[in-house]
């Protein structure tokens, strides 16, 4: 900046002196102007706590969500623990609901097969379990479950065959492994000696590690792989009590059935449909290990017609 | 006494006692502000209680100042006087009113710098509302660079190069120019 601009700047500033005195406010003015702008203080402050208790309002909802989760994740830690319930204990229940609502939420045909053919596989092992470390705990309703859901498999496996036979099959294996296992713990709290000496986890690995014949059944005898219809309907579990007796009886029971074992597996015409009349029948598990299903020469029967099977089906059993 | 950053804080939170003690600090000088240019004390109390209603409308919005509270304040009350410049039924503008009750023995001397008062205020209404700012807060206000730069939020340099341009178009105004 030059000299010149210095002093024009000089000169500017010296009359711009001239506004600075300015005349007082008025008194009555300024007291009235400031009363007003403190109501509106007081205004934007009450505005602002009404917008405030909306915060707790924002809190509460915050701590119902956190609250929600936390039951969300106990409840799925609970049932997470509840996977290795046995009947009688605390979280038993807990792992019947959780397995009722996964049930419940598979809707696809085939999944909901599979599920209930794992959940008969989970009781059956459960019933082992017990067998092995507290027989006198097996109560008749433990084996009633077992019943009731292998009979809802049987019929869920039964309209499945329709529209899925190799899978049906399949499942039919599983569903027959269990039956199996559920035969042996029968066996072991009346006192039978088994045929081999079992582990926890070795009748059903033993079973499925023997080669099948060719029908696709155990190598077992029928009798000891294919549990008959009535050792898994309910009013024959009512007999199968953890006495001595009772698993007697049904024991007994089961060689009774053999007969009815091989009537109904006699209708089975090719090896391929063995499923079929298997499921659709009397719901013995290993009735297509009978080598006469294959023997037999009747008429195939229609796929989706059943003809017998359509007439025994769900309802029948 | 609160800093300005402290004040700033309560005013933000909508503190009674914070926007009390900001009305009572600056609204004074604002006023004496908006005196020296609008020359018109109702329309200078407009521009007070405009520019705190302003204030508290936007520390409401949560928006408003965030670190200069005062050059918040200035700012405002220059873009209210601004607006109020460009109506063209403005009232009172440049118009000369009673400086003061004073009981001057020489009512020649007052009407002298009435005079002078009114001359400055007429040539300052040629110049951009930037300049009349600047001119405002540097020589009038007397305040520094960084301060007025904060109230205008420019830089130090913008207001020496503004300040620069407004005191030639002043000095042109009031015929000083060379």
């Amino acid at each position: 900046m030059t000299a010149g601009q210095d002093a024009q700047q000089d000169q500017i500033r010296r009359q711009l002196q001239a506004l600075r005195p300015v005349p007082p406010r008025d008194p009555k003015v300024v007291a009235e102007r400031r009363a007003a702008f403190l109501r509106a203080c007081r205004n934007a402050t009450l505005r602002r706590g009404a917008a405030c208790t909306r915060h707790p309002r924002l809190r509460l909802a915050a701590m119902a969500i956190g609250l929600a989760l936390l039951i969300v994740v106990s409840s799925g830690l609970t049932v997470s623990a509840a996977q290795t319930a046995l009947p009688g204990d605390p979280l038993y229940a807990a792992k019947l609901v959780a397995e009722r609502v996964r049930l419940a939420l598979t809707f696809d045909q085939a999944a909901r097969a599979e599920r209930m053919v794992a959940r008969v596989m989970t009781r059956a092992r459960e019933l082992d379990l017990l067998a092995y470390s507290h027989p006198e705990h097996v109560q008749p309703a433990d084996l009633a479950r077992f019943s009731e859901q292998a009979e809802a498999a049987r019929i869920q496996l039964l309209l499945l065959s329709h529209t899925d036979a190799p899978r049906a099959e399949a499942l039919l294996a599983r569903l027959q492994e269990a039956a199996a296992l559920r035969q042996g713990v029968i066996r072991r709290i009346s006192g039978e000696t088994p045929p081999k000496a079992p582990t926890p986890g070795e009748p059903q690995r033993s079973r499925g590690d023997q080669p099948r014949g060719p029908e696709g059944a155990s190598g077992d005898s029928p009798q000891d792989a294919s549990p008959s219809p009535q050792q898994d309907a309910p009013d024959q579990v009512a007999t199968a009590a953890p006495t001595a007796r009772g698993a007697k009886e049904s024991t007994e029971g089961e060689s009774a059935a053999s007969p009815a074992t091989s009537s109904a597996s006699e209708r089975t015409p090719t090896p391929h449909r063995t499923a079929e009349p298997t499921l659709g029948g009397e719901p013995n598990y290993g009735a297509s290990a009978t080598p006469s299903s294959s023997g037999s020469g009747g008429q195939p029967p229609e796929p989706g017609a059943g003809g017998a099977d359509s007439e025994t089906g769900p309802g029948s059993s | 006494m609160k800093t300005e950053r402290q004040l700033l804080r309560g005013v933000r939170q909508l503190s009674a006692d914070a926007l009390t003690e900001a009305y009572d600090r600056y609204s004074p000088e604002l006023y004496a502000f908006a005196m020296r240019q609008l020359a018109n004390a109702g329309l200078a109390e407009d521009c007070v209680a405009e520019t705190y209603r302003r204030l508290l409308d936007a520390v409401h919005r949560e928006k408003g100042p965030r670190r200069y509270l005062r050059a918040y304040l200035y700012r405002t009350a220059h873009n209210w006087i601004m607006d109020n410049y460009r109506r063209p039924q403005t009232e009172g503008i440049a118009e000369v009113g009673p400086l003061e009750d004073d009981d001057s023995d020489a009512p020649e001397q007052g009407l002298e710098a009435e005079a002078r008062r009114k001359e400055l205020l007429e040539a300052m209404a040629d110049l951009t509302a930037d300049q009349r700012q600047v001119l405002v807060l540097r020589f009038v206000e007397e305040w520094s660079l960084a301060d007025t730069a904060r109230a205008m939020e420019r830089s130090v340099g913008a207001v020496k190069t503004l300040q620069f341009r407004a005191v030639r178009a002043l000095a042109d105004a009031l015929g000083h120019g060379d």
